[in-house]
């Protein structure tokens, strides 16, 4: 092999690569974010449900929270199936699998569009809520200051809403890391006051004694819904009146889609961490809203609890408890601190959850590719993340700070959303029979076929509960449906026009490559000294992987799967090779097969669950520059691929000859490690 | 390993004008001292098909690891007029060198090494100036002192 004459290398500005995702989050920080919207329904749940069924809400709640664990079975399972495993992508897929392209993913749109009306919910309801809470506490406190004024609650709840909204608006737009890492503050303040809460409700129970809340719902007017005429000859202990009041009382398990959501972010392992995850938020959800609801009820008087507390039930449950008051009252103060916290964190996740629906759904070409620009300095999706606000803040305006509105139109998108999910993973047993790494328990095996028992009974749960829903919800299913139905229009429409325009052209060399088939927009920076502080590294070791070919990126997995992600930051470089005049003008501009390389480097770091940070570097040689590159930002190894050109030995060689041109005059040594086909050449060069 | 220890005034030429490449190639191998000439020869030549040894403007390392050779062995030609390497390329300074087979991480360091010494600026012209053995290897000499300082 003969190379060109050489001429003296170089390697210019390096252009550091930004996107809407690449940082991971531990599984404390996934599931405090999960909880900030799952658990925060403790906060509402319990008056909307009895205004709804009555006393008997807690046990039907305890129901909802149990039923939640099959949920997260159902998300473990889609999970496992695609790194990015919202509703959209697995019930696309199980679509395309039945019908092909014939239905243009109608089904994907619909159930997508329907979880969309719930997170543009979620927002408004916790934050209406955190309203209430707040000025429940100052119209209690007032009085006692001798202050003759009482603040008008819905007003106050809704002005207070849409300034937490803004103010997590900004936190979203400046990126993830940061919102779970409050989402985590958050909730271990939220323990504290559960902890305080639930011990301080045993005590007054032990104290006064107790009565059970009774188990027969007795249904609002508003509960009956389309069904109120058959009232007389529906049994409230009877299929249909239990699922009616299962529907009610679905809300508590709100938030459990987050799991897909967190699952792109988390960490390696990742379906290890998702277990651990989906069961943390399980118990915890399962201990504090079941039993702060049967607290309610056993311990606030009928006479107040929904004349005085419907909005705001703990801080009536902490007025009640056995105690002197000025003791009481701080602590309702403490728990309307902590409320406020987790209902804001509710926003929060909202947001992430919404704008990571519309990211996958953007993708695929059925949102304006303006809309999924990354935020030229933040990197994330911030148009997206516009949208979603602004949706939510229009929502609060409308419903004038009524939680019992909104919780009767919530759970809608949830329901629907879990239905077609478990439909999809049904279907996806039958037509993907590739292994995974969790499958819903409840297999019965009949020779040589399998019918997953499981799945098809959470289906039928979800599926009756929805349809009972639609009957008996009035509220969601007349909002819920003209919002799908909006969002389903605005999506078919979009992709018509980008398929018109062609605005949305998947390079064809892009086909096959990912996993989600399409391209993921990066930003292009150039950094004019290259070092581990321009790249934000900050750990101990730093590892650079040198890329090329977006089908050849094994050893990039590889790299990753044996890495310590707390110990070692990865650089991940391609080299845009050229001469001269090809190594000048926009460097900010990605060709198509850097976008290509870039949504497949995304994509493999995705699944291992490591963050990486790539670059790009214009080089009239690739081996300098990867020299260049692991010797500026103090990488102790490289690794790269094998050349389809030389062989090892060779590659090696030219290494060294490049690192000895980097490193100039100090003798830092290099580790440098060719990887193919579960081989390794690894060699030590100083 | 430093690039002057490894070499001597026997080991070193100093070319007036133009020789074909596979004629300094020969003088090199010729210098080494090794026992197999013709092994030595035909492994260089190998190494070559593999992948060019230029690794810089004027300044080609044809090299190869070789079997049964007791520790690392060195010869450098310089040429004021440039040689004519097969690819085409002028080049002034031709450093040829083989190592033991087994002595891997002493063969990328010295190559690392002399890659190293290479980033010295003028230093492949200077070389080439060179009348004398003794002045090539004074001049190296003076360029590993200025790097090590």
């Amino acid at each position: 092999m003969t190379l060109p004459v050489p001429t003296k290398k170089t390697a210019r500005n390096v252009v550091l690569v930004t996107t809407a995702m690449l940082s991971f989050i531990s599984v404390w920080k996934a599931a405090a974010v999960v909880l900030c919207d799952l658990a925060s329904t403790v906060y509402y749940i319990g008056g909307i449900a009895e205004q709804a069924i009555g006393k008997a809400a807690p046990w039907f709640i305890l129901g909802v929270m149990l039923f939640s664990y099959a949920i997260r079975a159902l998300y473990m399972e889609s999970c496992s199936l695609f790194v990015r495993g919202g509703v959209y992508r697995v019930v696309k897929q199980a679509e395309s699998a039945l019908f092909g392209n014939r239905l243009g993913g109608l089904t994907a749109k619909l159930s997508v569009s329907a979880l969309m009306f719930d997170y543009v919910l979620t927002g408004p309801i916790s934050a209406v809520s955190a309203g209430l809470y707040l000025v429940g506490l100052i119209n209690t406190l007032t009085p006692m200051a001798h202050l003759p004024w009482v603040l008008p609650a819905r007003l106050f709840a809704t002005l207070l809403a849409v300034a937490v909204t803004l103010y997590f608006w900004r936190q979203n737009i400046k990126g993830v890391p940061e919102s779970s890492d409050k989402a985590l503050k958050i909730m271990v303040v939220i323990t504290v006051m559960g902890v305080l809460l639930i011990g301080w409700s045993a005590v007054t129970l032990w104290v006064r004694g107790f009565q059970w809340p009774p188990l027969v719902p007795v249904f609002g007017a508003e509960a009956w819904g389309w069904l109120a005429r058959y009232q007389g000859r529906i049994a409230p202990w009877g299929l249909l009146g239990l699922t009616m009041a299962f529907g009610h009382t679905l809300l508590a398990m709100s938030g459990e889609e987050s799991l897909a959501q967190v699952y792109r972010e988390l960490e390696a392992p990742k379906i290890h961490n998702l277990k651990k995850t989906g069961f943390i938020v399980f118990l915890y959800s399962l201990l504090l809203t079941s039993l702060v609801s049967f607290f309610a009820v056993m311990i606030i008087p009928d006479s107040v609890r929904l004349s005085h507390y419907s909005n705001n039930l703990i801080s009536g449950l902490t007025m009640y408890l056995v105690g002197p008051y000025p003791l009481r009252l701080a602590f309702q103060a403490f728990a309307v601190f902590a409320g406020f916290l987790i209902l804001s964190g509710a926003v929060n996740t909202s947001i992430i959850g919404s704008n990571g629906v519309l990211a996958r759904v953007g993708e695929d070409g059925i949102l304006p590719d303006w809309l999924r620009r990354p935020h030229p300095r933040f990197g994330t999706s911030y148009r997206l993340i516009n949208l979603a606000v602004g949706l939510q803040l229009v929502t609060l305006l409308l419903c004038r700070g009524d939680v019992y509105l909104l919780g009767e139109a919530y759970a809608f998108g949830v329901i629907w959303s879990f239905v077609f999910k478990s439909m999809a993973v049904i279907v996806l047993r039958v037509y993907d029979t590739s292994p995974r790494e969790y499958r819903v328990p409840g297999n019965l095996r009949l020779g040589r076929r399998e019918i997953p028992l499981g799945l098809i009974m959470i289906f039928l749960i979800l599926f009756w509960t929805a349809g009972v829903n639609l009957l008996t919800k009035r509220i969601a299913t007349i909002y819920g449906s003209l919002f799908t139905l909006v969002f389903f229009l605005v999506f078919t429409v979009s992709e018509q026009i980008n398929r018109r325009k062609a605005g949305h052209v998947v390079s064809r060399h892009a086909e096959g490559l990912t996993e989600h088939g399409h391209l993921d927009p990066v930003n292009l920076n150039v950094i004019s000294t290259l070092t581990p502080q321009a790249c934000r590294l900050t750990k101990a070791r730093r590892i650079v992987v040198a890329v090329r070919d977006p089908g050849n990126l094994a050893h990039l997995k590889r790299a990753l799967r044996e890495m310590d992600p707390d110990e070692a930051d990865v650089v991940v470089m391609s080299a845009r090779v050229g001469t001269g005049y090809q190594l000048e003008g926009d460097l900010t501009t990605p060709t198509a097969d850097e976008e290509v390389l870039f949504t497949q480097i995304i994509a493999v770091a995705e699944k291992a669950g490591c963050s990486v940070v790539p670059l790009m570097v214009p080089s009239n040689d690739p081996f300098y520059a990867m020299a260049r590159v692991a010797y500026d930002v103090g990488a102790d190894t490289l690794v790269v691929g094998k050349s389809g050109k030389c062989p090892p030995e060779i590659q090696m060689e030219q290494v060294a000859v490049a690192w000895g041109a980097v490193r100039a005059t100090d003798s830092r040594p290099l580790k440098v490690r060719i990887l193919w086909d579960g081989s390794e050449y690894q060699e030590d060069v100083a | 390993m430093r690039l002057s220890t490894s070499l001597t005034e026997s080991t070193i030429v100093c070319l007036p004008g133009a020789v074909p490449w596979p004629s300094v190639l020969r003088d090199l191998i010729g210098r080494l001292g090794v026992d197999d000439p013709a092994a030595v020869g035909s492994a260089i030549a190998q190494r070559e098909t593999a992948g060019s040894t230029l690794i810089a403007p004027g300044l080609a390392i044809p090299h190869a690891r070789v079997a049964d050779l007791p520790r690392l062995a060195a010869a450098l030609a310089v040429c004021p007029t440039g040689l004519t390497h097969p690819s085409g390329a002028p080049v002034q300074v031709c450093l040829l060198f083989v190592s033991p087979k087994q002595q891997t991480r002493e063969h990328l360091a010295f190559l690392a090494g002399v890659s190293a010494l290479f980033q010295t600026e003028g230093l492949v012209d200077a070389l080439a100036r060179c009348a004398t053995p003794a002045d090539v290897l004074a001049r190296l000499r003076e360029a590993e002192r200025a790097r090590a300082a």
